[in-house]
């Protein structure tokens, strides 16, 4: 259902290869700008209690937490480097007129 | 003041007096117990050589588990990494020294909180973040193992980097107490009490039956007929003891099911040990003990004393107040017992103070001031 997606940023408000950080329904979420696309995902890292937000984007798609350096594929929210083994949480993102909506994942 | 080996040099003619045989005999002299340069030596001499028991396999019994413990301001963390693993290492961050663990609970992993270096929970390296530049090859890091050896559910470990064989250590204790079957129990309860005496005072309070039936008259004393026990004396400062005295409680009377190794004796046996340097070991029918003795600083003390029964005990009716009155009980043991210590420790630092004479009671005590001046004087 349309009334399901929340505008939350402008497209504008993220760099390419950069993070924002925005908050929905109570939910700390993370937004990728990859080369031009765009990703969500939760902002907490699955093992230690850092914000992905802070973290650098490496090699195209990883984000590199920044407490431990482990790291996730932006697009799958699969582990990809210890000490992180489990998955993040990704979460539905489409853009329309430069704005950014999201279906948060309950 | 003086350098250790300067004042126990001082205090050789001293020593000399607590060498004669027992009957002619003097206690140590104060110096030992107030000097902060002769507790250093101690630190190095006695904790830092003598295998310690730092806890017990049934505090940890889970995959994760951890508990972090300091033997005089050394910081260590003992945990269980797999099953059938129990690890001790160094609780220090192989950066900036940081204790990565702290208290004690169930982990994945242990974060430095200082600059979040990651470790596994056996001590090795995961991660050390903002690093990958360094030239220094931090591969198979991790924070310096101990050796570890399990003995009837305790946790020995050693900050020896040549220690003596542990089997070689524990063979007595082995082969003698036959009524310390530990590991046949479970912990129901540490009580653990900070005293202000130094360590040595404490060791030698727990082996000392002299005073027993007059500052304890009111708690166990009246159970014990000091006059009839003879230890064991054992090489090392180690020592054994079996007696007849009432189970630990007001009335004397047995609250707790009698230990299975205990069916077929007297209803009233009591049994003692002590492995040097700080480990007391107590049997009454229905339960054990172990204290610990921890020194804490020249004039503190930390008194670890577990209390452990067989699975059986756990399940009589009103297990839970049986023991809080059990354990109030040992509790007052101790503050009764702290009292004493606590103005000995006063007397210790005074210039007046001159040790008296052993009392024939105090051979065990004889025995351990003894050992105490070998391990101090001899040859390392």
């Amino acid at each position: 259902m349309d009334d399901e997606w929340v505008a939350v940023a402008q497209c504008a408000d993220i760099d390419e290869d950069d993070t924002h950080a925005v908050r929905v329904d109570g939910r700390e979420v993370c937004l990728y700008n990859v080369a031009g696309a765009f990703f969500a995902t939760d902002n907490k890292c699955t093992h230690g209690d850092a914000d992905l937000s802070d973290g650098l984007i490496q090699d195209g798609h990883l984000i590199e937490c920044p407490l431990h350096e482990g790291t996730f594929d932006i697009r799958s929210g699969r582990a990809m480097s210890a000490p992180c083994t489990e998955a993040i949480r990704c979460h539905d993102l489409r853009v329309q007129d430069g704005v950014i909506y999201l279906r948060v994942a309950s | 003041m003086q350098p250790a080996v300067v004042q126990l040099k001082q205090l050789a003619p001293r020593f000399e007096l607590t060498r004669k045989n027992l009957l002619g005999a003097r206690h140590l002299p104060g110096g030992v117990y107030s000097s902060p340069e002769i507790y250093a030596m101690e630190k190095e001499r006695i904790f830092m050589t003598h295998w310690l028991s730092v806890g017990r396999v049934d505090e940890i019994p889970n995959v994760g588990d951890y508990m972090t413990f300091s033997v005089m301001d050394e910081p260590i963390l003992i945990s269980r990494p797999a099953d059938d693993e129990i690890s001790v290492c160094m609780n220090m961050c192989l950066h900036r020294g940081v204790a990565v663990a702290n208290g004690c609970g169930n982990a994945k992993d242990f974060s430095c909180p200082y600059h979040a270096w990651l470790f596994d929970v056996g001590g090795k390296l995961i991660a050390a973040p903002g690093m990958k530049e360094s030239e220094v090859d931090l591969k198979g890091a991790r924070m310096k193992p101990l050796p570890v050896k399990i003995w009837r559910g305790w946790i020995f470990t050693t900050f020896s980097e040549n220690p003596r064989p542990f089997e070689d250590f524990i063979a007595t204790y082995e082969e003698k107490l036959w009524w310390f079957q530990s590991g046949e129990c479970k912990t129901a309860h540490k009580v653990e009490i900070d005293v202000k005496c130094n360590w040595k005072f404490l060791v030698e309070n727990l082996i000392d039956i002299y005073h027993v039936g007059v500052i304890h008259k009111s708690t166990f004393g009246g159970f014990v007929k000091g006059e009839k026990i003879k230890f064991n004396l054992e090489k090392d400062g180690g020592w054994h003891t079996q007696y007849e005295a009432r189970p630990h409680s007001k009335s004397g009377e047995q609250v707790f099911p009698t230990l299975p190794w205990a069916k077929d004796k007297s209803s009233g046996i009591a049994c003692k040990a002590g492995i040097y340097p700080n480990l007391n070991l107590s049997m009454r029918a229905d339960s054990l003990r172990m204290w610990h003795v921890w020194p804490t600083s020249p004039g503190t003390t930390r008194v670890v004393c577990y209390l452990l029964f067989p699975e059986e005990a756990f399940s009589i009716p009103d297990f839970d107040e049986e023991l809080k009155k059990y354990s109030g009980f040992v509790e007052q043991i101790i503050y009764e017992d702290a009292a004493m210590v606590e103005s000995l420790q006063n007397a210790s630092g005074s210039k007046f103070f001159q040790p008296g004479p052993m009392a024939p009671l105090e051979e065990a005590l004889h025995h351990l001031e003894n050992h105490y001046i070998d391990v101090m004087t001899g040859e390392q």
